[in-house]
């Protein structure tokens, strides 16, 4: 599993980085531009991103408290962020559900700041000791049940739900991911879990979120916005209102363009290229099947 | 058709104040502009994100002195530069759709700094050769207190004529540069405090100023001095080092009690519709260009609206139009 600390140190030069494990410099995790972490979550409020994409898993928990007296040279208290990404298997999905279980509790604050410091002497101004890091997956690993890490055991509710991020749901979430683990995985970006100050309702189910929860929706219980199955067959009521609002430009364009088509029709047919013998039979017939088409239209 | 966009970048070091400017912007706005019939509507996002942030000013005056953060957090990008969305503000009559949208950028202070990457600084050339105005917040008190020793360290001027001379060359459109400099209660007391206060900016800020006033620049260039007191109720005491050398700045309450109220801080929008005012008259036919000639010229109520509104441009006791007058109505 690879870690990456987003941190800063005290003076101006050492504004907020990434510092990757393995090379420790500063290296965004390629997997967040995929995910887009600033369209789902404001990192400078307590947040949290469990996601798959490109065949990888990762977690991203930002505005970890730090301990008093580590600011900046402006004397605000710093922040750390911290993200592990690693390939999804069912192996990683059990300790990173693990980790997120604990984020949630509020358990990892402390244990990575322990591992966080603010350091004049390195090139980013602070320093990150990923063997303290590694510790946390590494005890989460060992830990207790049953080691069963078989993806095709674990049955979680694939519902999508939201709820507001609060303490008894943030709790709930910890202990179903902890205990049934993520829904299997699709194609494309998948977002699991976001916990967030930002999103509406409107805009964080519209990610398509399997469990959501935020600051602004004010439901203290799990809310169900779309059924199990189906990522596109049942939505709810709320869901369904807002498909068809956003649907109906595309139907009255069609009508108009159905319309549009029916008159050309008539006229092309009422004024024929070369005249008509007058005995003919009036055009009558063919002028009416069209307009009756119009009006049985929607 | 989407709304057209206005775009403005909010350019300055780490810790300088942009966000803290916006914030304030963002608060008196609607108190601002109560007599006229213009409306400036955030988007869903912005407004809360703002919300948060201005509680997070408002808790700056929870204690009677306090150190150095008169300020918010610093602004940070996860995922690289160009990813924070900007801060999106509808503007036009009230009670009506907006017609046109303003659209300021935020981004992390360290993206010129010395360590940047490439691609960081390309990002900041990008959005100030995009944006039409500039808004450069200035740490009044780094600019002022021991003879404005700290001003380098903390403001970077010459950082910020770098960034111009990268995105300006060239430039054959109107531009707006707005100097705002912020915490700047203790500084704007008397006129004559305020004056020094404008002298300073423009003895600081003298290389960019000339660079502003060249020959290829000078045709296309408005620039003002606009001071914002971003938190109102605050005014600086004294700097002292704390036990790594690094100088702390204390900031106190102007007396027990007060209140978070900014001042000002609607001056750099009127300017930059004061600016846009302009902009309807100068007759180039490219997108923009016609889109505010548009956008003011066909409604004779919001022209007169945007009149009203950008009639209070101060421009003096601190306030000055530096050059490029004629772009100002």
């Amino acid at each position: 599993m690879t870690i990456y600390v987003h941190s800063r140190g005290k003076s101006q030069e050492h504004d907020y980085n990434w510092l990757e494990e393995a090379s420790q410099i500063s290296v965004i995790p390629e997997v967040l531009k995929s995910i887009k972490p600033e369209e789902l979550i404001n990192s400078q409020k307590p947040s949290m991103i469990l996601a798959r994409s490109g065949g990888q898993l990762i977690l991203l928990v930002t505005a970890l408290t730090t301990r008093d007296g580590r600011t900046d040279f402006m004397r605000r208290q710093i922040r750390n962020v911290i993200a592990w990404v690693e390939t999804d298997t069912s192996a990683s999905e059990r300790v990173l559900c693990k980790i997120a279980a604990q984020a949630l509790n509020g358990e990892l604050d402390r244990l990575v700041d322990s591992a966080v410091t603010n350091n004049a002497e390195s090139q980013y101004g602070f320093t990150a000791d990923f063997t303290q890091l590694k510790a946390i997956e590494n005890t989460l690993n060992n830990q207790g049940d049953d080691q069963d890490t078989d993806r095709q055991k674990y049955n979680p509710d694939t519902d999508l739900k939201v709820g507001k991020n609060s303490e008894p749901l943030r709790s709930d979430l910890a202990e179903q991911l902890a205990e049934y683990g993520l829904p299997k995985p699709t194609d494309g970006t998948q977002l699991l879990v976001v916990a967030t100050t930002l999103k509406s309702f409107d805009g964080l189910t519209s990610k398509n979120v399997w469990r959501g929860l935020s600051s602004r929706i004010e439901n203290e219980e799990w809310e169900v916005y779309k059924k199990k199955g189906a990522a596109t067959e049942q939505t709810s009521e709320r869901e369904q209102s807002a498909a068809t609002t956003k649907k109906s430009p595309i139907i009255t364009i069609l009508i108009l363009l159905i319309v549009v088509i029916v008159i050309a029709v008539l006229i092309s047919t009422l004024v024929p290229q070369n005249p008509q013998p007058k005995d003919q039979p009036p055009l009558q017939s063919s002028s009416v099947t069209p307009l009756n088409r119009v009006k049985i239209v929607p | 058709m989407g709304l057209q966009e206005l775009q403005i970048t909010v350019l300055g070091a780490t810790g300088t104040g942009k966000t803290t400017l916006l914030t304030a912007m963002y608060e008196q706005f609607e108190n601002t502009i109560k007599d006229v019939d213009l409306e400036l509507t955030p988007d869903d996002e912005t407004s809360w994100t703002l919300q948060e942030k201005l509680i997070e000013l408002k808790s700056c005056l929870r204690v009677f002195e306090s150190k150095g953060r008169v300020g918010l957090e610093g602004t940070e990008e996860l995922s690289g530069p160009g990813t924070l969305p900007p801060f999106k503000f509808g503007l036009g009559k009230k009670h009506k759709s907006p017609s046109l949208q303003l659209s300021f950028r935020d981004y992390p202070g360290d993206y010129h700094a010395k360590d940047a990457t490439k691609e960081e600084r390309a990002y900041v050339n990008t959005i100030l050769k995009q944006s039409a105005a500039v808004l450069i917040p200035i740490d009044a008190p780094a600019l002022m207190e021991e003879k404005g020793r700290y001003h380098e360290e903390l403001n970077r001027p010459q950082q910020i004529k770098d960034i111009f001379k990268a995105s300006y060359k060239g430039l054959d459109s109107p531009k707006l540069v707005i100097f705002a400099p912020v915490k700047c209660e203790k500084y704007l007391q008397d006129e004559t405090a305020a004056r020094e206060l404008s002298r300073r900016v423009s003895e600081e800020y003298k290389g960019l100023l000339e660079y502003l006033k060249s020959e290829g620049l000078r045709p296309w260039i408005a620039s003002v001095i606009t001071p914002v007191q971003t938190v109102g109720g605050l005014i600086f005491s004294r700097i002292e080092p704390d036990k790594d050398g690094i100088p702390e700045f204390y900031f106190r309450q102007i007396r027990h009690g007060a209140e978070y109220n900014p001042k000002d801080s609607e001056q750099p929008l009127r300017y930059l519709l004061s600016f846009l005012l302009k902009l309807h008259l100068y007759q180039r036919n490219s997108g923009f260009f016609s889109f505010i000639r548009d956008w003011i010229g066909s409604d004779e109520h919001l022209k007169q609206a945007v009149m009203k509104f950008s009639r209070g441009c101060k421009d003096t006791d601190g306030f000055t139009v530096l050059a490029g007058k004629k772009w100002l109505s």
